[in-house]
């Protein structure tokens, strides 16, 4: 019993690390991430209202809203005993923060040591993509992330008492959640895939377990975004993204991608998965299945690179367990032998660092460059306060959510693109607009979309230069020259 | 661990013996009437469904005016060919009986033929004692493809359920009785005809035992269904065909693919909705006909997934209950995507501004319901027509063309008087820019383009009508 004990207290003190150094960059600004900004309206709407968002009338000038409730919710329900803005900051931080614990189980389930499982646990908290990229975006894969891996989990050890029951209801839990519950669909298929041809036979109960886990996906998702499937067609998978934000989509760049997973999990957890494969065991494909979907989804842009690589990241930390016990192995067996605890500790504090200082220099970075400024906190502010009600705020795509959170106005476009109108040929326009020479041309834009508010973030000027045609004071007026600029639209 | 679900057993024990009772059938008949009234119901729009709809109701009403009908000059500015006339007379039949409206008529008489095709699948059914097949009319109710036959007014409904009176007929060895049903129905369609000659023609081959032969004859169909133009892919509901399988269905096709391909049991079936999925590719009505096999295997698989033994009894019921309600989500779905379909009112708002008689230009998918309004059309979906390919040229020229002299030669060589947009038109269909093609002329050439029609002038976001200055 008391073995336990400590066996939790360490877990619950890597816990404890992981939430305290993400709660300590997350608190460095009152603010949220751009991007962040979706989530923040939708939960304080339910907050203020009770009711899910279903028409947004300030998103692309008004459009139908169609994403799933369940995290707003939660999270809306934690404003009950604390501040929202504070439950924001927190409660997705603690989501992620419990991935320690699953890892830790999925990790001793693989490789049956406990001290490696530990040491795995402690580096998933430290996976630099996973690390910024849900740290103050009020991101929903802060609990989606830790259920796919528990949900794995379940599947591994599906016979455990109870495990069926606990196995249908976080299938349930994650289709209603959000779509991303395809990616673990495609890992599903992959599985059944990996072991037909590998010939390893399926068990019954799995096989059972797998098809009943496709529908119930399958079939919540056709519920819950029905009317995006009849509209989009299979294109729904597509997201509605404009064309020319898929482009960018799938643009690896090696260095980027190592320092995003790091250099090390990406090697040990390519042996394990070659050792995992050479053994045939069904774990590891279970495991690489996961890697591979989302490789496969990836490659053919159904999503985004830091989404995918915060799934292989952490299913890179649990494989790379296996390499670690197999190299501790060979230690064993070496002249190093007698060095065994130093070249551990070595290894583990190279382990460390090579995953937590990436972690925390992106963070930084993170909270630097993606959070709004004071001023700019101090503009969106004063258009709240001073424009019309139904005034239509030009901005940039990244810009969207500010202008509909913060300001309260109408935008052009945001990266809420489900549903959303034309968006490819808005966000040609927007670009237009900004980069365009020609003043004329820009009027055209401007009254097309009925914009009443121009504003020109430091983005925008670095991307395009300056836009000229602002200067003319017969169709324009400055309003603020910092950065960004506001110009209000007279003619 | 091993469970048998006693329960599931029981329950598909208790089904059959309902099946058997004398609920059974008036459930199914008014669950199927509902089902067919539900898109129309749902509908916040007087307008029918469709577009060949209003063909149909449209020479129907000409029918019952004049008593006849030779000459249509509204389609095409007036042509003197026409499609299968059968629909048309029996609508205006109907309308002339029961004193409603044509639409009314048509509404009630296709609702109508949907009971009677299902109570003719019941008797069929029963004559095979089919308790295997129990679920199958639910399961075709419930078919995306048998809501659109029996609420949108189209000329395969009652070749349908023509075949199936034969069908039954034949069954009951009334020979010369089920020709009757057979010989009318070239009146509603010549190609369904000619696909019920195929039909009877390889399953005589069958009885003959010349498969090879069958072989050859299915081979060239396919070859000669492959060389028509045009695909049609969208053949799943959910994705947003209201013309398509469910995709449950589907699922449950493919589980019984791999469970009956050990087995070798109904090969022939399995075969038969292969060749017409891929058929319906080509032709989309054949996914009428497909519903048919397609719901009976699928009637199947669920009857031997709910006997089959399963390991966990939970993960089985709710497997089964999932592939229900995934039937039952698509058929509802279905039905509201289908009572949201065009036309839209403000199209037939905007018509009403053209003087009848007038000669208007639009992309050829609006022909039937500038028809219906009473106006003349340039081109139309009708393409059996001697200078169709003169036309349908002479129109995208025309679209596409920045130069005033050109698309005024073409507007005088065809009379126009005025040029219908919808916002499909101006999305993709024709133009994805404001000011492309005939769209740049329409804006700045005031003298000759007068903007007749528009709800929001500052915004193309709804139809507009622009009136042509003929000098």
């Amino acid at each position: 019993m008391g073995k336990i004990n400590k066996e939790w207290m360490v877990l619950f003190l890597i816990f404890l690390i992981v939430l305290g150094s993400r709660l300590y960059f997350a608190f460095q600004t009152p603010f949220f991430n751009d991007e962040a900004y979706l989530n923040y309206r939708l939960i304080h709407h339910i907050s203020d209202t009770g009711k899910p968002l279903n028409y947004d009338m300030l998103s692309y000038n008004g459009r139908d809203v169609i994403i799933s409730p369940v995290f707003h919710y939660i999270l809306a329900f934690f404003g009950f005993f604390m501040p929202l803005d504070l439950a924001l900051k927190l409660i997705p931080n603690i989501f992620i923060s419990l991935l320690v614990f699953l890892v830790y189980r999925l990790s001793y389930a693989l490789i049956e040591e406990k001290n490696l499982s530990m040491l795995l646990a402690l580096l998933s908290g430290f996976v630099p993509i996973v690390f910024s990229e849900t740290l103050n975006n009020i991101s929903i894969y802060s609990l989606v992330l830790p259920l796919v891996f528990y949900l794995l989990y379940l599947l591994i050890k599906i016979r455990e008492k109870n495990n069926i029951i606990k196995f249908v209801s976080f299938s349930f839990f994650l289709g209603i959640l959000h779509p991303s519950s395809f990616v673990f669909l495609i890992t599903l298929i992959f599985f059944i895939v990996l072991m037909v041809s590998e010939s390893i036979p399926i068990e019954k109960i799995k096989k059972e377990i797998l098809s009943f886990s496709l529908l119930l996906i399958l079939f919540v998702q056709f519920l819950i975004y029905k009317k995006a499937f009849l509209v989009h067609g299979f294109e729904v998978i597509r997201n509605n993204v404009p064309v020319q934000v898929l482009a960018t989509y799938f643009n690896f760049s090696f260095i980027e991608t190592v320092l995003k997973v790091g250099i090390l999990l990406i090697i040990f957890g390519l042996i394990g998965i070659a050792f995992g494969w050479a053994k045939k065991r069904e774990d590891v494909m279970i495991l690489s299945s996961l890697i591979l979907s989302t490789l496969l989804l990836l490659w053919f842009k159904f999503l985004k690179d830091e989404v995918g690589l915060m799934f292989i990241g952490v299913a890179l930390v649990v494989i790379s367990g296996l390499s670690f016990k197999i190299f501790l192995k060979y230690l064993d067996k070496t002249k190093f032998s007698k060095y065994k605890n130093s070249v551990t500790l070595f290894s583990v504090l190279i382990l460390i660092s090579s995953l937590v200082i990436p972690s925390f220099l992106d963070a930084s970075k993170n909270i630097q460059e993606h959070t709004p400024t004071e001023y700019e906190i101090l503009v969106l502010n004063w258009i709240k306060d001073n424009a019309l009600p139904d005034v239509t705020i030009l901005a940039p795509l990244n810009k969207g959510h500010l202008i509909t959170a913060l300001a309260g106005k109408r935008n052009v476009i945001d990266d809420n693109f489900l549903l959303a109108p034309d968006t490819s040929e808005r966000f040609k326009d927007v670009q237009m607009i900004y980069s365009t020479k020609s003043e004329v041309r820009a009027l055209d834009l401007i009254n097309k979309h009925n914009v009443d508010y121009i504003l020109v973030p430091i983005e925008s000027e670095i991307e395009f230069g300056n836009v000229r045609w602002l200067d003319d004071e017969n169709c324009f007026e400055g309003i603020f020259f910092g950065t960004p600029k506001v110009y209000k639209v007279l003619c | 661990m091993k469970t048998v679900s006693k329960e599931s057993f029981l329950g598909l024990q208790r089904f059959t013996k309902f099946y058997v009772s004398k609920w059974y059938l008036p459930l199914v008949l008014i669950l199927g009437l509902v089902f067919i009234l539900l898109p129309n119901t749902l509908r916040d729009n007087p307008f029918m469904i469709g577009d060949e709809s209003f063909y149909h109701l449209r020479i129907a009403q000409n029918v019952l005016d004049e008593g006849y009908v030779n000459y249509d000059g509204l389609s095409f500015s007036g042509r003197n060919n026409f499609m299968e006339l059968g629909l048309s007379y029996i609508i205006a039949g109907v309308s002339y009986i029961t004193k409603l409206s044509i639409e009314s008529s048509a509404k009630y008489l296709f609702a109508l033929l949907g009971v009677i095709s299902l109570f003719l699948g019941y008797l069929i059914l029963k004559h095979f004692d089919a308790k295997e097949g129990l679920f199958t009319l639910p399961v075709i109710f419930l078919s995306p493809p048998f809501i659109y036959l029996f609420s949108v007014v189209n000329k395969v409904a009652i070749p349908i359920s023509l075949s199936l009176l034969a069908i039954y007929l034949l069954l009951k060895k009334r020979y010369y009785l089920s020709a009757l049903p057979l010989l009318a129905i070239p009146f509603f369609n010549y190609a369904f005809t000619i696909f019920i000659l195929i039909s009877f023609l390889i399953i005589w081959l069958y009885i003959k035992k010349r498969k090879v032969v069958i072989l050859i004859l299915l081979i060239l169909l396919l070859g000669w269904i492959f060389s028509l133009d045009g695909n049609n892919f969208k053949i799943i509901s959910d994705f947003g065909s209201e013309l398509g399988v469910s995709i449950f269905g589907i699922f449950i096709l493919l589980f019984g693919v791999s469970v009956f391909w050990k087995k070798q049991e109904f090969p022939h079936l399995y075969f038969l909705v292969l060749l017409l999925f891929i058929a319906s590719i080509k032709i989309r009505w054949i996914i009428f006909i497909l519903i048919i096999p397609f719901s009976f295997l699928v009637t199947l698989n669920l009857s031997y997934l709910i006997k089959m033994k399963w390991e966990s009894g939970l993960i089985k019921d709710l497997t089964v209950l999932l592939l229900i309600c995934g039937l039952l989500f698509s058929g509802v779905s279905s039905a509201n995507f289908l009572s949201e379909e065009g036309p839209d009112k403000e199209l037939f708002d905007a018509l009403s501004n053209i003087p009848i008689g007038s000669v208007v230009l639009s992309h050829q998918f609006n022909g039937y319901w500038i028809n219906y309004a009473g106006m003349k059309t340039v081109i139309g979906p009708f393409t059996n027509i001697d200078n169709y390919d003169e036309r349908k040229e002479d129109v995208k020229q025309l679209f596409e063309s920045r130069d005033l002299s050109l698309v005024k030669s073409i507007l005088d060589k065809y009379n126009v008087d005025y040029i219908l947009i919808t916002p499909d038109m101006r999305n993709g269909f024709i133009w994805s820019d404001d000011e492309e093609g005939v769209l740049f002329l329409l804006k700045y050439s005031a003298e000759d383009f007068e903007r007749f029609y528009d709800k929001d002038l500052d915004s193309y976001k709804d139809v507009e009508i622009w009136k042509y200055n003929k000098k």
